[in-house]
């Protein structure tokens, strides 16, 4: 029988940087338009001048943009690297910033381009395995005893799969099925239309799907 | 297929294609398959050893702002 289609996952917390890694309560969009109006008053703070203002925003999204261009970008030094200059790129652009959109897809528009770019000039994917060395954890515990092992297979698979693709194949992944940003969202951090989005997007599920095709159980492939 | 699985069809058209999934030897392994991979894509989740990298981009504002003494700058990127 074919489920209705899953929720999407999770969006982003309302302080991503305070965010429960194993927290998978359903987040709703109120929540996100709660985070951007505090985000828009200390945007305002911030382009007055007030560091302070701008260190809360950093301490709300650093973490979970590092998350974002580690996927992207693949060392967690160029991660590092990236977030930062992001942020300091949005300090100093900050008057620029005229609230058209919401800061934080500006600000992870900046990351993402960056670690879009650096990627692309990367070694061959596959070959560089920091995603490995750092482990990512789960938000969920698993489906359970029963399963978890072909979970687990599953999941490894689905990471090198992720890992092997362009990264302007694995940018609308990360962003809509990893992080759970909305299609519009994501498509405005990549400077796409939302058609031009989802396609790239269907393109990189189907990628996946064909490489871990024989992780899938039975009935599934 | 695309919109089938972001949920975007609305009701009768999302039936539709669920009923003739289920019946498609090519179409319903195929949805089945992406829904479970989204599932896991979701389930991803953040680096384990991953330390706050918060300390990081303060520090690098900081020495920025002290060898330049301002604030914001007009540069425009929005």
């Amino acid at each position: 029988m074919i489920p209705a289609p899953a929720d999407p996952p999770a969006p982003l917390a309302e302080t991503p940087g305070c965010e429960a890694p194993h927290d998978d309560r359903p987040r709703r969009p109120h929540a996100r338009a709660t985070m951007t109006l505090d985000d828009q008053h200390l945007v305002a703070q911030a382009q007055d001048g007030d560091r302070a203002a701008f260190e809360e925003l950093v301490r709300r999204h650093a973490d979970r943009l590092h998350a974002v261009v580690l996927r992207i970008a693949g060392s967690n030094h160029e991660a590092e690297e990236v977030t930062q200059e992001a942020f300091l790129r949005a300090w100093r652009g900050l008057h620029g910033f005229k609230g058209d959109a919401q800061f934080f897809t500006w600000l992870y528009r900046i990351g993402v381009n960056e670690a879009r770019r650096r990627a692309q000039r990367a070694p061959a994917p596959g070959v560089v395995t920091s995603l490995e060395e750092h482990p990512f954890e789960p938000r969920d515990p698993g489906p359970g005893p029963a399963g978890a092992a072909e979970h687990h297979d599953l999941r490894l698979a689905l990471e090198g799969a992720v890992r092997a693709l362009d990264p302007e194949y694995r940018t609308p992944l990360v962003l809509r099925d990893i992080e759970g940003l909305s299609t519009a969202d994501a498509a405005e951090i990549m400077g796409l239309n939302q058609a031009a989005f989802k396609s790239r997007l269907h393109r990189a599920r189907l990628a996946v799907r064909s490489a871990v095709d024989g992780y899938l159980p039975e009935d599934d492939t | 297929m695309s919109d089938y699985l972001e949920g975007e069809l609305g009701g009768r058209r999302q039936r539709r294609i669920t009923r003739h999934a289920e019946a498609c030897p090519d179409c319903g392994p195929m949805l089945r398959g992406l829904m479970r991979i989204r599932i896991v894509l979701g389930s991803f989740g953040r680096p384990r050893t991953q330390a706050t990298v918060v300390p990081l981009v303060l520090e690098r504002i900081r020495e920025d702002e002290a060898s330049t003494s301002a604030g914001p700058t007009q540069d425009s990127r929005s």
